[in-house]
């Protein structure tokens, strides 16, 4: 119990625990009239207290209060931690919670790199548009997904507008041209046969 | 060294579960082909803000109630409240072929396929045709229940919306469950 109340009261009552510290009080003694005067003032009262109060009487019940400190210098003994043998830690010092806080850290950063590493991107149910343009240079796309529609959204800005009168269904032209296959042999005339004949050649026996 | 031990731990530790985390992993493989039963819905939505902007709606008819909803979301800025069904259509993929959805009409919408995603998604080469110009062209994969939504020309105090979806042949959401099937 050594705090700066316990320094003062044994400062009060001239009672050093050690030599360096009677050092200290002479030197503070000499530094600081103040405390020196406070610590003549409390003995002047300590010396009228003793002589205002019988010696020779027993105080009442002292048997409950010695109980009562001994219960208390045991509680405090207990409460103080107990110092540990290094030997005694031995190797299981390194699992202590200071190192278990780094090593967790570690853990964290590692898995989370296996992961970005090792695992695919998550899976998306949503539509997605790699990539996007429009051939006409008056024109701009913009895209973008709507979480609350579940949709991806594509807008084609500078479009001209449609007159009032504008029929969807009516084909202004026909459809463009599609090549396939088919179309492409249907042009091509049949190439005549011409007959071939094979002679197998006569030799000399 | 003994500073050294606690990472070489957590190392020894971290090295030990990547097993789990390889065999989670699918591996890449060629995408898959087509279903036959793959369909795409296309949609020609008028949208407008007011009401008195309203078509007729005896050739006109609402959206869907769903479908409203979700233009209404994904339009929020520009506060259309109005949407009415110009012409809906539902065309089969092609492996190998074009897809035209509104072929006889003036906006056309054509799709060329470039098979399924690992997840089941569609690959698709889209271009929005007016007559005979090209106003846009896009790469995008088509999933289940997300539509695309296009927004196009402006049309009277409206605009025209332009609605992708993926169907299968029972006219459900076209979303492959699990791995797609091989042809």
């Amino acid at each position: 119990m050594d705090n700066p109340e316990a320094q003062w009261n044994r400062w009060i009552d001239d009672a050093p625990k050690s030599e360096a510290e009677a050092a200290a009080f002479l030197r503070n003694q000499a530094s600081d009239p103040a405390s020196l005067e406070e610590k003549q003032r409390f003995q002047r009262l300590a010396g009228d207290l003793r002589e205002a109060v019988l010696l020779g009487e027993q105080p009442p019940y002292p048997g409950f209060f010695n109980e009562q400190i001994r219960r208390r210098i045991q509680r405090e003994t207990l409460d103080a931690p107990a110092l540990q043998a290094p030997s005694k830690a031995g190797w299981r010092q390194w699992l202590g919670w200071r190192q278990l806080v780094p090593m967790a850290a570690c853990l964290v950063l590692l898995l989370a790199a296996l992961q970005t590493i090792l695992l695919p991107p998550p899976h998306t149910t949503a539509t997605e548009v790699v990539h996007t343009y429009s051939p006409q240079p008056s024109l701009s796309i913009r895209s973008g997904y709507s979480p609350e529609a579940n949709a991806t959204v594509l807008r084609i800005e500078g479009a001209e507008s449609l007159p009032e009168d504008f029929d969807f269904a009516a084909m202004a032209r026909p459809l463009p041209e599609v090549p396939s296959v088919a179309q492409s042999l249907r042009g091509i005339s049949r190439p005549p046969i011409i007959p071939v004949f094979f002679l197998e050649p006569q030799g000399n026996d | 060294m003994q500073s050294a031990a606690p990472f070489m731990a957590v190392l020894a530790l971290s090295l030990s579960l990547p097993a789990g985390f390889l065999t989670a992993a699918e591996p890449d493989g060629e995408a898959p082909a087509l279903d036959r039963e793959t369909f795409v819905e296309g949609s020609v939505v008028y949208a407008c803000r007011n009401r008195e902007d309203r078509r007729p709606a005896d050739s006109f008819p609402d959206v869907p109630r769903d479908l409203g909803k979700r233009l209404g979301k994904a339009f929020r800025d520009l506060d259309f409240r109005s949407f009415q069904t110009v012409e809906t259509q539902t065309q089969p993929i092609y492996k190998a072929y074009d897809s035209w959805i509104f072929p006889d009409s003036r906006f056309k919408l054509v799709l060329n396929s470039q098979g399924r995603t690992s997840d089941g998604g569609l690959k698709v080469i889209i271009q929005l045709w007016q007559d005979d110009l090209v106003l846009l062209k896009s790469d995008t994969i088509l999933r289940g229940d997300s539509p695309l939504f296009i927004a196009g020309n402006p049309w009277g105090r409206g605009r025209l919306l332009f609605v992708l979806r993926l169907r299968n042949a029972a006219g459900e959401d076209g979303e492959v469950k699990g791995r797609a099937r091989e042809r």
